[in-house]
């Protein structure tokens, strides 16, 4: 099965998972996402889910400079952020709960 | 991770998808793109520059999943001037990885390559002036441009227009399309004048006597024996015209295309009056001496004293008479010009 399709419909959820815990830069987020599991979750993808959360008002956003090299920008998860992580949570819970039972039914 | 290195490589790419994303809102495009370069640096570092992948691939999946989608985009049909920025752009983010990729000592020829065009493209525009309203084409373009009279100073506001353009300092210099589009068209246009251009005035350089002969030429309308007609680089001492049945003609005045009379040198050796032994006596038009009648006649000189000697007089032409001459299919009457 492609699991880049289902990836695709939980990419929000996954990545205000990941950043609810503590604010991260883009490839920091990138980082937690494989450790956790995510393996295939494209850089570009990732970094394009941060924009639009962040354009959503889900995350805020900060820059910090670096010395060495250029600036890292930091997101972190904003109130709106939080209510849209509770609400995805349960949202997926129910929904996986749902096929799980499904798939239980099918003799395999 | 604290150092991060800047790879040419995360330049590079990073110009490509810049390029691809051109068409996007300049504040959503900057917002999409602050702190890529850290990101991709980092994964550079950890993985190597092959971990970058495809630029327009990642240009596409970034838009994506940012939800400013491509299809979108190209869909609503994008304006021709934000299609022009786009390409504008795209060229722009090439040559500048171009540059990135060179070797290090030959960045700086690159940046004083800049203000030598400002310098060129200035020059190029007041000879083109020059060669429209002067007399540039005739004479041969001198290095600096004459534009009979104020050249120097018409040259220096020029340049320093040239330069504030490049500068970005005035119209059509910096931002907007169409500004871009007619620089773009006039430095253009400034190579292929510039192509001509400094050819012509290096050899006008070279051959300073042929233009101060021409100037002397036309500047004088009283005819000027001081340089004159000349055969295989050596003066012509006189004329001896013949008409068309081939028998000798005398007082044959010669005038050039532009009314100049042509006229010969009575001082081939730059040594005073005269050929050595004999001196030319010129025709008169009143008590004005004209030079262009001929033939002329000539006076014996002493060379000891180099005073005239004896009574002027025309020389024997050198053929009694030539053969008859016809011009096939043109009837000899003429129109006045």
């Amino acid at each position: 099965m492609d699991t880049t399709q289902l990836l695709k419909g939980v990419l929000d959820l996954a990545v205000l998972a990941v950043v609810d815990g503590e604010d991260g830069y883009g490839y920091d987020i990138v980082r937690r996402l494989r450790d956790g599991g995510l393996s295939e979750v494209g850089d570009a993808s990732v970094y394009g889910t941060l924009r639009r959360l962040y354009s959503a008002g889900a995350l805020t956003s900060y820059v910090v400079p670096s010395e060495a090299g250029p600036h890292r920008k930091y997101y972190g998860i904003t109130p709106t952020g939080h209510a849209q992580l509770k609400q995805q949570r349960d949202d997926w819970t129910s929904f996986a709960t749902t096929v799980s039972a499904l798939l239980q039914e099918v003799p395999a | 991770m604290n150092t991060i290195t800047l790879e040419p490589a995360v330049r590079d790419f990073l110009d490509v998808v810049r390029a691809d994303l051109a068409d996007l809102d300049p504040e959503e495009r900057r917002e999409i793109l602050d702190g890529l370069e850290a990101d991709l640096g980092e994964l550079v570092a950890e993985q190597g520059p092959d971990a970058l992948g495809d630029p327009h691939a990642y240009a596409r999946e970034l838009r994506a999943a940012a939800g400013l989608d491509e299809s979108a985009a190209s869909a609503r049909k994008r304006p021709i001037r934000e299609a022009v920025t786009a390409f504008l752009d795209a060229c722009h983010a090439r040559f500048d990885a171009f540059v990135e990729r060179l070797p290090a000592d030959a960045k700086p020829v690159l940046g004083w390559l800049r203000p030598a065009w400002w310098m060129l493209r200035a020059w190029t525009a007041v000879q083109l002036v020059d060669v429209v309203v002067g007399d540039g084409p005739q004479s041969g373009l001198s290095l600096v441009p004459t534009l009979g009279g104020p050249g120097l100073p018409v040259l220096a506001v020029a340049v320093a227009l040239s330069v504030l353009l490049g500068a970005g300092r005035i119209w059509p210099g910096g931002e907007g399309v169409g500004a871009r589009v007619l620089l773009l068209g006039l430095n253009a246009l400034g190579v292929v004048a510039a192509t001509f251009l400094v050819p012509m005035a290096a050899s006008g350089w070279q051959d300073p006597a042929y233009e101060r002969g021409w100037q002397d030429g036309s500047s004088s309308q009283t005819a000027s024996p001081s340089d004159g007609l000349s055969v295989n680089g050596e003066p012509v001492r006189n004329v001896y015209p013949y008409d068309a049945q081939g028998r000798p003609l005398t007082g044959v005045q010669l005038f050039d295309s532009s009314g100049h009379p042509l006229t010969l040198t009575n001082d081939p050796y730059n040594e005073g009056d005269g050929w050595g032994d004999f001196l030319l006596v010129p025709w008169l038009n009143g008590k004005t001496e004209q030079f262009n009648v001929f033939p002329l006649a000539e006076q014996r000189e002493d060379p000891s004293t180099q005073e005239p000697v004896g009574t002027p007089g025309l020389q024997a032409p050198p053929f009694a008479n030539v053969p008859p001459v016809t011009l096939a299919g043109v009837t000899p009457t003429r129109t006045a010009r």
